[in-house]
């Protein structure tokens, strides 16, 4: 049966009541105006394909592609209609019917499952990058796109051995963090090092199936996901930690999709390297030394609102010491990323990316924290093209500067 | 000598209706009675007029005068929803007495209405003493009974605060000067009477000086209940407590709660201060402030009534608060021009000026409207009575409002 | 279907990206249950484009629906006669603010919650301020002259419009009224335009009045075990001189609906609460208060919370704005009635409204703006349901003519629209609807905006 003639979407497609909230929070309609960009108008649209009164054309495509799925109208919406969930099954219902444009199956089918063809892709992407035709690909900062000669993933496989470690964590890297930001991987290691939590680094690990989930490409999805599954869930470790909140958000989510006990355990071990730190290490920051800047804090849509996690990273922030830290306006919404999003429409997302720079140049700091990947990407490559001088990290990357600043750590230290 | 006049009697009863100038005076005492009336008039195509206090009609034609003095009960007032339904023959003054020996407290009052009847003031709607605290009679009337000019009763509105339904009628007969229709009954909207009430008369040597600082409590958050400068002559005309020969008066009193009323009037008194207003008197008595018009002085406020009433104000022009300035000057150097004098009751607020020119003057009046009108549209202000604006929206207004007078009144009865 | 000659000059006149026909689907709704596809969605920039589409109109006879956000209650924004929706969220700027006249000038589609965010900084604020404020424009609320929570005190829409620049229906382009407050120099259009739910122009400008915040204000929450221990308690708030700036009533179905959603520690088994704000002169303030609790105190109230911190008085507003749609989790769908009765008529409509749940069998919940008699019954079913949907209709339409009964209006917020059509002989007389009918017709000769709306000619 189409999935949007199943019991459980076709009752919450009736469920909106078009009371419009939705139009306050989405950062998409807030950008274009139109009614076929915010929920409302989403909602309409999939539940007239549901009853066959709509075709799949192109404008209902664009309808059901241009949601960069931050989760802001869920969260606002009076009556709790689940849209994520509902433009999800829309997008599998496109693959299904209509199936993938090329680029995007050639991507999430063959590029991001395998590792070898990721080690190409970003091979490739090196070498042209500083091209002149290539330094900005609409909209995103490929010039100013840091591309690791090696993947982390791959370099990592002889990590220094703590003799009497309290806790034992599976990093899970994640494609990003692995080919792009390496230090910040780096960094992540050295954290949990400083506190005395042993790391590996499983080398098979695969994408965690967010791209292909997305865009409703069920059968990669489901290939990856098991694959993870089974390979994390054969280590002897306490937890498994991540770094990117997509990557976190997908890896929690497994047991509710699978609906097996080996997926619901995985998720039930996958924790958010700062709820980790927060939560469960308690770490006490007071007392290291000063590392000084004026910062403040993005929250990644995945992490605020897929996982509610929000106060841990400003705990970490607040009580280091040297740190003035400084809340800026609209901290919580979309960077514009969007994964692919902001590939597929980039006037969109820069519009919405401009909102967020707009908040961070208020905030008046040299330094944006984050801990995602994707929304460090992106943030700093439009800094980059906007002329602006401030730099995004990882809130590893901070943590990482203040152990080091304490006591060097064997694995040799990257400039902030 | 009308032919239908002889059906008058039977309609009205003995004694009820005079003739008087080739015209016919009647007093009815219903709306039943104002109904047929008209109703014979629309028949007969006879031109009808509702009396205007002081003014004799100034028609060519014989005409039909309605006195509704006789049609000034009050019929109900409600205290629980706050609402007095009365006859609109009522004289304002009464009414005002009435409601608060009650408790009541019914603001909307010009220096033009005060010994007016109710149909007169809303048929008129000057701007006034009032204003710019409490607004005009649009936000005081929640129901209306009006004979419209073919004789059928039109009545709308309830004891409703909110009322949106269908299109607000209500609305075209204030300031319609009865062209639309007679109102015969109103309800309107009552305010509890303030805790407590304080008076400050104060003196200035500069009108710039008054109006400037009058001008400038709105921004530092203080409204007064009433604020009016008044010209040195009428000033002394109305033998205001404190106010010598020369000097301009500041009438500014606040009224409310009794625990802000002393730092609001004292935070006043500094911003006067300031602009080299000198306080003269604070009265907090209430019979001091607003005595019957039969005693002697102190007065105030009846004072400032009768003085003012005493010759009606020839001009009532309305400008934004920052541009008061300018348009004393316009009016100043337009008199000097003409050769006449004027005197001015400012109320401040809104900003409306009522200017009162001495009757001996008239030669000089069409240079110095002239003068003022031109002046008036560049700086976007307002006169009572004459529209000023761009010339192609005034041509569209005009042939909009001949069609709702026509639509009302078909056959064209009512003059006025 | 228009024809591909119009739709060319439609896309001349506003711009080929700025006129769509094949969107038709999402602007033929609102927030009610109707719908209907429009034939193009054009996006005008300025007064110019806005007065060529409609002239252009009335030379093809087609209909035009004014649409801001599109979340207005009675059907006035879906274009049920097809045509060209003319969409105003484009034009969104704020033109001027003038704090030293208290004035400023804005554009139709701007988001009412958007004007209060530039305002506050600068120490003002536009008090209407209806519950759907972070999406409804201000083009939209002075078309249905919206109300809000602040009315009691403050006034509504029509008291805060200084001057309109409109197009009307004939396409030609007028000023009502201006900067200065209102001047009686003529017929007062402004008031007139005000309500008329885009029967009679389109607003390009929009001057209104803004008001600087008020110096304090305290919050307050009020539990009761009867619905009538609450409204008396109004009526005595009233009858003592206090104008609350905000009197919200919800009755047990609602709190319940909220706290599923807010949790904000309302009370789950309370009859009814009043959310009760004063606002004013900072030493005035604490007397209201202590007034206030006397008199709940009096009419047996069971709790009474004052909120100590900005955070808490969000939290008790977050509940009241968003009960709403928080009843969908109860039913799939819910019908938003709006009726007004005179205040001390409220017990005797809410009773009513108790008595007509009951016959229908389908829930109603009762949120009222209680300080002015206006009730906004929730009225809860499933619309798909084609027998419930019946129910529906009758239950509103029993529930106008009670609350007409007891001498109050069809429509105190959200307008007449399509759907309180039927019952508009019920509230005027035939005198006075053929002289609204009248009106509409000088306006609109060829019956050009918003066709069959609220005074269905």
């Amino acid at each position: 049966m189409n999935i949007l003639k199943t019991k459980e979407i076709y009752e919450k497609l009736n469920s909106c009541n078009k009371c419009g909230f939705c139009q306050a929070t989405c950062r998409v309609y807030k950008a274009t105006l139109n009614e076929f960009n915010c929920a409302r108008g989403r909602i309409r649209l999939i539940k007239a394909v549901a009853d066959g009164v709509l075709a799949r054309s192109r404008f209902y495509e664009d309808a059901v592609n241009s949601c960069t799925l931050c989760l802001e109208c869920t969260k606002t919406c009076p009556s709790a209609v689940p849209t994520a969930k509902l433009i999800l099954a829309a997008r599998q219902d496109l693959a299904a019917t209509k199936g993938l444009p090329l680029a995007k199956s050639i991507a999430l089918r063959r590029v991001f499952p395998s590792n070898t063809m990721q080690k190409m892709a970003f091979r490739s992407l090196k070498m042209i990058k500083d091209k002149k035709w290539f330094r900005e690909f609409r909209g995103i900062d490929l010039a100013g796109l840091p591309v690791a000669d090696e993947s982390f993933i791959n370099s990592s496989q002889k990590l220094p051995g703590l003799k009497n470690p309290r806790l034992k964590a599976a990093f899970f890297v994640g494609c990003l963090m692995s080919h792009t930001i390496v230090p910040t991987a780096r960094n992540l290691v050295k954290v949990l090092h400083a506190n005395n939590v042993a790391v590996v680094v499983p080398k098979e690990q695969r994408c965690c199936g967010t791209p292909q989930f997305v865009y409703g490409e069920g059968k990669t999805f489901g290939e990856l996901a098991r694959h993870n599954i089974e390979l994390f869930n054969k280590l002897d470790v306490d937890v498994v930690v991540t770094g990117c909140a997509s990557c976190g958000s997908m890896l929690k989510n497994y047991g509710d999709l699978l609906e097996n006990e080996a997926a619901q355990k995985l998720s039930a071990k996958t924790v958010d390297i700062t709820k980790f730190l927060v939560d469960t290490l308690q770490v006490d920051l007071t007392s290291l030394p000063g590392i000084y800047g004026k910062v403040t804090y993005h929250d990644p849509c995945h992490l605020i609102r897929s996982q509610g996690i929000a106060v841990q990273p400003r705990r970490i922030l607040t009580s280091l010491p040297g740190i003035e830290y400084v809340e800026m306006e609209g901290a919580d919404s979309c960077c514009g990323a969007g994964g692919m999003f902001q590939g597929f429409y980039p006037e969109i997302a820069a519009k919405i990316s401009q909102r967020k720079l707009a908040g961070v140049i208020k905030a008046g700091v040299d330094t944006v924290v984050t801990a995602c990947p994707a929304c460090m990407l992106r943030i700093q490559g439009r800094l980059n093209i906007g002329g602006h001088k401030q730099q995004v990290v990882h809130l590893v990357d901070v943590l990482a500067k203040a152990y080091e600043a304490e006591k060097p750590l064997a694995v040799a230290s990257e400039k902030l | 000598m009308k032919d239908w006049w002889a059906k008058l009697p039977a309609i009205l009863g003995a004694g009820q209706y005079v003739e008087e100038k080739g015209n016919m005076l009647v007093f009815p005492a219903s709306t039943g009675q104002v109904s047929s009336i008209v109703k014979l008039a629309h028949e007969n195509n006879a031109k009808v007029v509702v009396k205007k206090s002081g003014a004799g009609a100034n028609v060519r034609e014989p005409v039909l005068i309605l006195d509704l003095s006789k049609m000034n009960e009050i019929i109900e007032v409600d205290k629980e929803n706050l609402t007095a339904s009365v006859m609109s023959g009522i004289v304002l003054s009464t009414f005002q007495a009435k409601m608060k020996k009650q408790g009541f407290y019914f603001p909307p009052i010009s220096i033009w209405d005060y010994t007016s009847p109710m149909i007169e003031a809303i048929a008129a709607n000057h701007t006034g003493l009032n204003t710019g605290r409490y607004g005009k009679w649009r936000e005081y009337i929640l129901g209306v009974e009006a004979v419209l000019p073919t004789g059928e009763v039109l009545s709308v509105g309830g004891k409703n605060i909110k009322c949106v339904s269908g299109l607000d009628l209500m609305g075209l007969f204030i300031g319609s000067h009865s062209q639309l229709g007679i109102i015969t009954r109103v309800l309107v909207r009552l305010l509890p009477k303030p805790k407590a009430r304080k008076l400050l008369i104060a003196s200035a040597s500069s009108l710039l000086d008054a109006v400037n600082a009058t001008n400038s409590l709105g921004p530092r958050g203080l409204l007064p209940a009433r604020n009016e400068v008044i010209t040195s002559r009428l000033a002394l005309e109305m033998q205001l407590p404190g106010i010598e020969k020369g000097q301009i008066a500041v009438l500014t009193e606040v009224e409310g709660f009794a625990e802000s009323l002393q730092r609001q009037l004292a935070e006043i008194d500094v911003v006067y201060q300031k602009y080299g207003i000198k306080r003269r008197q604070i009265i907090s008595e209430e019979n001091e402030i607003e005595k019957s018009t039969k005693e002697p002085s102190p007065c105030v406020w009846s004072g400032y009534f009768s003085r003012a009433h005493a010759y009606p104000p020839t001009y009532s022009f309305t400008v934004l608060p920052a541009k008061t300035q300018l348009l004393i000057g316009i009016l100043d150097k337009a008199a000097g021009q003409a050769g006449i004098s004027h005197e001015m009751i400012i109320h401040c607020g809104v900003v409306a000026m009522d200017v009162f020119i001495d009757a001996q003057d008239l030669s000089g009046l069409m240079q110095f409207e002239e003068m003022v009108l031109k002046e008036l549209r560049l700086i976007g202000g307002r006169m009572a009575g004459e529209k000023i604006g761009i010339l192609s929206h005034i041509g569209e207004l005009k042939q909009l409002e001949a069609g709702l007078r026509r639509l009302f009144d078909p056959h064209g009865i009512m003059v006025g | 279907m228009l024809s591909s000659a119009v739709t060319a000059e439609l896309k001349k006149i506003v711009g080929t990206m700025y006129c769509k026909c094949d969107e038709n689907l999402v602007y033929g709704y609102d927030a009610t249950l109707t719908q209907y596809p429009p034939d193009a969605v054009v996006f005008p920039g300025s007064t110019e484009e806005v007065a060529q589409v409609i002239k252009l109109a009335n030379r093809e006879l087609i209909p035009v629906v004014s649409r801001g956000a599109g979340t207005n209650l009675s059907g006035g924004s879906v274009p049920w006669r097809g045509g060209i929706v003319l969409n105003l969220t484009r034009m969104n700027r704020i033109l001027e603010i003038d704090t030293n006249n208290l004035l400023a000038v804005v554009e139709p589609g701007l988001v009412n919650a958007d004007f209060q965010e530039v305002l506050a900084p600068l120490g003002y604020y536009y008090p209407p301020d209806p519950a759907s404020m972070k999406v409804c424009t201000i083009g939209g609320n002075v078309g249905e002259c919206a109300g809000g929570p602040r009315c009691l005190k403050y006034g509504v829409t029509r008291d805060y419009i200084r001057g309109l620049e409109v197009v009307l229906p004939t396409g030609e382009v007028v000023m009502t009224g201006s900067k200065n407050k209102p001047v009686t120099d003529g017929y007062d259009l402004t008031r007139l335009m005000i309500g008329s739910e885009g029967i009679l122009g389109v607003f390009t400008k929009i001057i209104v009045g803004i008001s600087p915040l008020p110096a304090a204000k305290k919050t307050m929450l009020c539990s009761f075990a009867r619905i009538e221990d609450a409204t008396n308690a109004v009526a005595d708030m009233v009858g003592e001189g206090i104008v609350p700036t905000t009197l919200e009533m919800m009755d047990n179905l609602l709190i319940n609906c909220a706290e599923d959603h807010t949790r904000a520690g309302l009370p789950r088994d309370a009859a009814a609460i009043l959310l009760i704000e004063v606002d004013g002169y900072q030493e005035d303030l604490p007397r209201q208060v202590e007034t206030i609790r006397e008199l709940c105190r009096k009419n047996k109230m069971r709790e009474f919370k004052l909120a100590t911190s900005a955070a808490e008085v969000d939290q008790l507003w977050v509940a009241r704005r968003t009960v709403i749609g928080a009843v969908a989790r109860r039913r799939p769908s819910y019908s938003l009635q709006d009726v007004t009765v005179p205040r001390n008529k409220m017990p005797a409509i809410v009773n009513k409204i108790v008595e007509i749940s009951q016959k229908y069998q389908l829930p109603i919940g009762v949120l009222a703006h209680a300080g002015d008699g206006n009730l906004h019954p929730l009225v809860l079913f499933d619309e798909r349901d084609p027998a419930e949907v019946a129910k529906v209709h009758e239950a509103e339409g029993e529930i106008c003519r009670a609350a007409l009964e007891l001498g109050g209006t069809l429509s105190g917020e959200h307008g007449i629209g399509s759907l309180k059509l039927p019952y508009l002989e019920w509230e005027f007389s035939a005198t006075a609807l053929n002289l609204m009918k009248g009106i509409k017709r000088l306006f609109d000769p060829n019956n050009i905006l918003n066709p069959g709306k609220v005074v269905g000619v």
